[in-house]
C-alpha cells in the first residue's frame, strides 16, 4: 500500500495531489495497483475526476469520483465524493451508471493551506485533510465483506465527513457533519449520509449513527456503523501499559424487514479510545504507524479513528 | 491432543476425562486425588495454575447452593500442602473467601467435547449434560493488550453457585429467551462466571466479569455490557441482532473483549480469549463444526438452542 503526507495549496490543489497520488505513486505501480484515470476535467471553478481502481490482484473494476466545486461568497469549497459500477465518457459526473444520486457524502474544505493524509491501494483510497483546526476524511472503494466476491461482488463504500444539501461550510456543526465511521444526519432514517455503501443486491444502503441538530442523539437505526453505535464507547481508554488498541469497524444492518447483515469492515480504519489521545497523534500498532483522526471538530473520547499509515 | 470427544457417567469421571486429556496435551499434572466425596486435580502449563475438584450434591462454601459438577479456580502457585481450594492467589471476595466459575448440573451421563489449543495456551471443555443442554469450562491465557501483569482466565457456565432463575435479571437483554447467563465472558450478570488475573490500580488478584458488584471488589467488562438506553444495547447487541446475515447465512464470529474498570470510572481494554468467540447460532446445530478459511470452529449454544439460551451461543476453536 502507499501513502502519502503532505500540505496542499488549497482544495483544488488537494485534488490535483490525489489525482496524481492514485496514478502515479511509486508503491502503487510497484504492487501494479495504481488507479486509472478516466476523466480528468479542470476549469476555473470545478474539478471532475474519475477513477478506475484495479482492486489488488488488478481483476477488479472499481469505479470512484470526486468533483470539486466553490462558492467564495457563501464560504464554501466542496468535494462530492461519487462512486458507480461503470463509466460513461457520455454521461456527467452525477449520472454515471448506477452512482449515487440526491445527497452525496461530501468533504468540506476550503481555499487554504490544507495538510493531508492519503493512504491507498489497489481497493480503496482514504483521504484525511486538515482545514483549520478540524478534521475532513474520504473513504472511497472496496470494504473488507464478511462474504465471499462470488456472494458480495461490489462492497463499494463512499464515505466523506458532510452530507446534505450541497454547499456546505467547514464550520457547520451538527450531525450532518460526521465522519463515515460513525455518520449522523439531522433527522432519523434518512437516506442519504456520509456512509453509502452499496449492497449485494446493488443497492445504495444509508448508514446513520445519530440525528438530531442539537442534541446527537444515538438510536437503533436500520444501519448502524459498529462500533461507533454504542454509547459507552466514551468509557473506553488505553490499555493498561499506555498502549491503544484498536477496533474493527463494521458496517451492520438489522432492519424491520428481517434483512440482518454484518456486511464487513473498513480496510485500514479502526476505532481507537480519545482518552488523553489528539487528533495528528501517530500510534504504533505491531510495528505499523496509524495516525489519530478526530471527528470532524469533536473531541470525547468516543470520537476517534486511527487511520493505518501502510 | 487437540480435541477428544466421549462420555461421562458423572462428574469425577468427567473431571478424569479432562484430567488425561490435559495431561496427553502437555499439561504438567500436579495433584490428582481424593477430596470429600470428589477428587481433585491441580493443572500447571508454564505460569499458568488451575485447580479443579468434582462436586457430589456439595456446596463450595456456606451461603451457596448445592451442586453436582465441576469447580473451577486459578492460582499463582501450587502449594501440594494446601488442598485445592486454599493455594496462593486464588480469587476470593474482600472477606478473603473462595470464589470459583463451575461447570454443574452433572446429574448423570454426558457427552463432553474437550480442546487443547496454544500461543495463547487454552483449555476448554463443554459437555451436555442433559439432552441439548451445554455447559462449559475453560481455562488458560487471554490474548494481552499491551504488556502487564496477568492474563489468566478462568470461564465456566455458573458462578460459585448454581444461580440460574427465572428472574428478569437472569436474561441476557432482558428477553426471555435469553435467559441463561452461561456464554463465556457474559458480563450481563450482577456476578458472573468469569474471572480474569491481573496486577493493576494496587489491585493483584482476580477481577469479577460481571455488570456491577464485583465479587472480588474488582470489576471487568464485557462485550455485553449494557449501555443508558433500552433495548440494552451492547457492543454484543448490535452484533447478534444483526447476524447471521441475510446476505449469505453466515455469523461473524465476536471476540470476547474484556476490559477492566480503572479507578477513575473509566476501562482499559484488558485481552480476549483467543480460541473462543460469540456465535449466532441461529443456522448451527450444537456441536457442530464448520469451517473458516483454514481454521475450523464448533458451535455451541450458551445453554439449549431455542429454548433458554435462544440463539445466543459460542464457537471454540477446533485442532485436530
Amino acid at each position: 500500500m502507499a501513502f502519502e503526507i503532505g500540505v496542499a495549496v488549497n482544495y483544488r490543489d488537494l485534488l490535483e495531489r490525489l489525482r496524481t497520488f492514485l496514478t502515479k505513486h511509486p508503491a502503487l505501480i510497484a504492487a501494479n495497483q495504481q488507479w486509472t484515470q478516466l476523466r480528468w476535467v479542470s476549469d476555473a471553478t470545478t474539478q471532475e475526476l474519475l477513477l478506475r481502481a484495479p482492486g489488488l490482484a488488478g481483476a477488479d473494476d472499481i469505479y470512484c469520483g470526486v468533483r470539486s466545486y466553490e462558492n467564495p461568497t457563501s464560504g464554501y469549497y466542496m468535494w462530492d465524493l461519487n462512486g458507480s459500477i461503470g463509466f460513461s465518457s457520455a454521461d456527467t459526473f452525477y449520472a454515471q451508471p448506477s452512482c449515487l444520486t440526491g445527497w452525496l457524502p461530501m468533504m468540506s474544505l476550503w481555499n487554504e493551506a490544507t495538510p493531508y493524509w492519503f493512504v491507498a491501494n489497489g481497493r480503496r483510497v482514504v483521504v484525511v485533510a486538515k482545514v483549520s483546526t478540524l478534521y475532513q476524511a474520504a473513504y472511497l472503494g472496496f470494504i473488507l465483506p464478511y462474504a465471499t466476491p462470488g456472494q458480495y461482488p461490489y462492497p463499494l463504500l463512499i464515505g466523506g465527513s458532510m452530507t446534505g444539501q450541497r454547499g456546505r461550510r467547514y464550520s457547520i456543526t451538527g450531525p450532518n457533519h460526521r465522519h463515515f465511521v460513525d455518520p449522523g444526519e439531522d433527522v432519523q432514517n434518512a437516506s442519504s449520509t456520509a456512509t453509502m455503501l452499496r449492497g449485494p443486491a446493488g443497492a445504495w444502503l444509508p448508514f446513520q449513527n445519530t440525528y438530531s441538530p442539537t442534541t446527537e442523539s444515538r438510536y437503533d437505526s436500520a444501519r448502524q456503523v459498529w462500533p461507533g453505535s454504542y454509547a459507552y464507547l466514551s468509557v473506553f481508554r488505553e490499555a493498561l501499559d499506555g498502549t491503544y488498541v484498536l477496533m474493527p469497524i463494521v458496517l451492520s444492518q438489522g432492519n424491520s424487514a428481517g434483512d440482518h447483515d454484518l456486511f464487513g469492515e473498513l480496510d485500514g480504519v479502526y476505532q481507537v479510545s480519545g482518552f488523553n489521545n489528539a487528533a495528528g497523534n501517530l500510534i504504533q500498532v505491531n510495528g505499523v504507524d496509524h495516525l489519530v483522526v478526530q471527528n470532524v471538530f469533536r473531541t470525547s473520547v468516543r470520537d476517534y479513528w486511527a487511520l493505518r499509515l501502510a | 491432543m487437540a480435541y477428544q470427544t466421549g462420555t461421562a457417567a458423572g462428574p469425577t469421571p468427567l473431571l478424569d476425562a479432562l484430567r488425561l486429556f490435559a495431561v496427553a496435551s502437555g499439561w504438567q499434572e500436579l495433584r490428582w486425588g481424593p477430596s470429600g466425596p470428589g477428587q481433585q486435580l491441580s493443572l500447571r502449563k508454564g505460569e499458568l495454575i488451575f485447580h479443579l475438584r468434582s462436586a457430589l450434591d456439595e456446596a463450595l462454601r456456606s451461603g451457596y447452593q448445592r451442586v453436582t459438577g465441576i469447580f473451577l479456580v486459578g492460582s499463582d502457585q501450587f502449594d501440594p500442602a494446601q488442598p485445592w481450594n486454599n493455594q496462593p492467589g486464588m480469587p476470593r471476595d474482600p472477606s478473603k473467601r473462595i470464589e470459583a466459575v463451575g461447570l454443574y448440573e452433572v446429574e448423570g451421563p454426558c457427552t463432553y467435547h474437550l480442546f487443547s489449543s496454544e500461543s495463547p495456551v487454552q483449555l476448554t471443555m463443554v459437555a451436555e449434560v442433559a439432552p441439548g443442554v451445554y455447559h462449559h469450562l475453560a481455562f488458560g491465557q487471554l490474548v494481552k493488550y499491551g504488556d502487564y501483569p496477568g492474563g489468566a482466565f478462568v470461564s465456566g457456565a455458573f458462578g460459585s453457585s448454581d444461580a440460574l432463575t427465572a428472574s428478569a435479571s437472569d436474561y441476557i437483554f432482558g428477553d426471555t429467551q435469553d435467559l441463561h447467563f452461561g456464554l463465556p465472558f457474559n458480563d450481563y450478570k450482577y456476578a458472573g462466571g468469569n474471572y480474569v488475573r491481573a496486577a493493576a490500580d494496587g489491585f493483584d488478584g482476580w477481577w469479577s466479569v460481571c455488570q456491577a458488584s464485583p465479587i472480588t471488589g474488582k470489576r471487568a467488562i464485557s462485550v455485553w455490557e449494557e449501555g443508558p438506553r433500552s433495548p440494552r444495547e451492547s457492543l454484543a447487541n448490535y452484533w447478534w441482532s444483526r447476524t447471521p446475515n441475510t446476505l449469505n447465512g453466515i455469523a461473524p464470529l465476536l471476540p470476547l473483549y474484556v476490559y477492566l474498570e480503572r479507578p477513575d470510572g473509566f476501562f482499559s481494554p484488558f485481552g480476549y480469549p483467543a480460541h473462543l468467540r460469540y456465535l449466532n447460532i441461529t443456522h448451527h446445530a450444537p456441536a457442530e463444526v464448520f469451517a473458516i478459511g483454514p481454521e475450523q470452529w464448533m458451535a455451541f449454544p450458551a445453554h439449549s438452542k431455542n429454548n433458554k439460551s435462544g440463539v445466543h451461543g459460542y464457537a471454540v476453536r477446533l485442532e485436530r
